[in-house]
């Protein structure tokens, strides 16, 4: 962005850009806890976002802040937790045994999740909202 | 009579000096707060104080201008098992802080322009 008016504003939209993206996590594995079928063909694995800081080498000597560059989302995970294990011997996907795998996603764990999201979502939000106020209050200046 | 800077004396110097460097504050917090999910993210902050006070001191007002801050890593708060130290509440605190000391400036600046307003209006009535 050139015009550097309103100070943060990159840096607190990749962030809500990468808590938006996470809450699309969030709602695959909740959507998915009852999947059998994963792409690799077996059960459903539960996906977690791995986020990283972004650094930009801009050369500016005059404003050290300038190389921050917010936060970017790095990797996406399967977790390696084992699968719940329920008897359903009725299942296609049921075993000699008659036990089937069933996703290792526990809905607390997906909702506290959540309930986080949407806090740093809302953080985010607020650091925009003041940032805005600074704008505007330059703008006001000697008024 | 003299007339000298009207308004872009040392204190306004001052003033505008500050509030860059509350921007500036911001850009830390703010990229902070964006990272208070990263793994292994080290809390940033600008550290301009000491500088400061050796200008203030000197009061050399001209040195204000190459006053620019150093982002370094704040390691007080312990980090949590992820590698990262980020206090959420904490640093909504320092923005808000931040946000308040800007509007003050501003606020100063503004008074400031309002005095010399009053000066000049209090002659023609």
């Amino acid at each position: 962005m050139q015009l550097n008016l309103i100070p943060a504003m990159d840096i607190s939209s990749s962030a809500l850009d990468v808590e938006r993206e996470r809450m699309k996590v969030t709602a695959n594995n909740i959507a998915n806890i009852h999947s059998t079928k994963d792409a690799d063909g077996g059960v459903y694995k539960r996906r977690e976002l791995v986020f990283s800081a972004v650094f930009k080498d801009s050369l500016n000597s005059e404003n050290p802040t300038a190389d921050l560059n917010g936060v970017k989302i790095e990797d996406m995970v399967s977790d390696s937790a084992p699968p719940m294990r329920i008897y359903a011997p009725y299942h296609p996907d049921a075993d000699q045994t008659g036990m089937v795998n069933m996703p290792n996603i526990q809905p607390i764990k997906e909702m506290v999740d959540m309930i986080t999201t949407t806090r740093a979502y809302e953080a985010n939000l607020a650091v925009m909202k003041q940032s805005r106020d600074m704008a505007d209050n330059t703008l006001r200046l000697g008024k | 009579m003299q007339v000298g800077p009207l308004m872009n004396d040392e204190s306004a110097t001052m003033l505008f000096k500050m509030m860059q460097m509350a921007m500036d504050r911001q850009n830390v917090l703010a990229n902070n707060i964006a990272n208070a999910d990263t793994p292994g993210y080290t809390r940033k902050e600008l550290s301009f104080q000491e500088q400061l006070a050796s200008i203030v001191k000197s009061g050399d007002y001209k040195e204000l201008s190459e006053l620019k801050g150093a982002l370094v890593d704040d390691k007080t708060n312990p980090a949590r098992l992820d590698g990262n130290n980020i206090v959420l509440p904490k640093e909504m605190s320092e923005m808000t802080q931040n946000s308040m000391l800007h509007k003050l400036l501003a606020r100063a600046y503004t008074t400031k322009v309002n005095i010399l307003r009053d000066a000049i209006r209090s002659g023609g009535g």
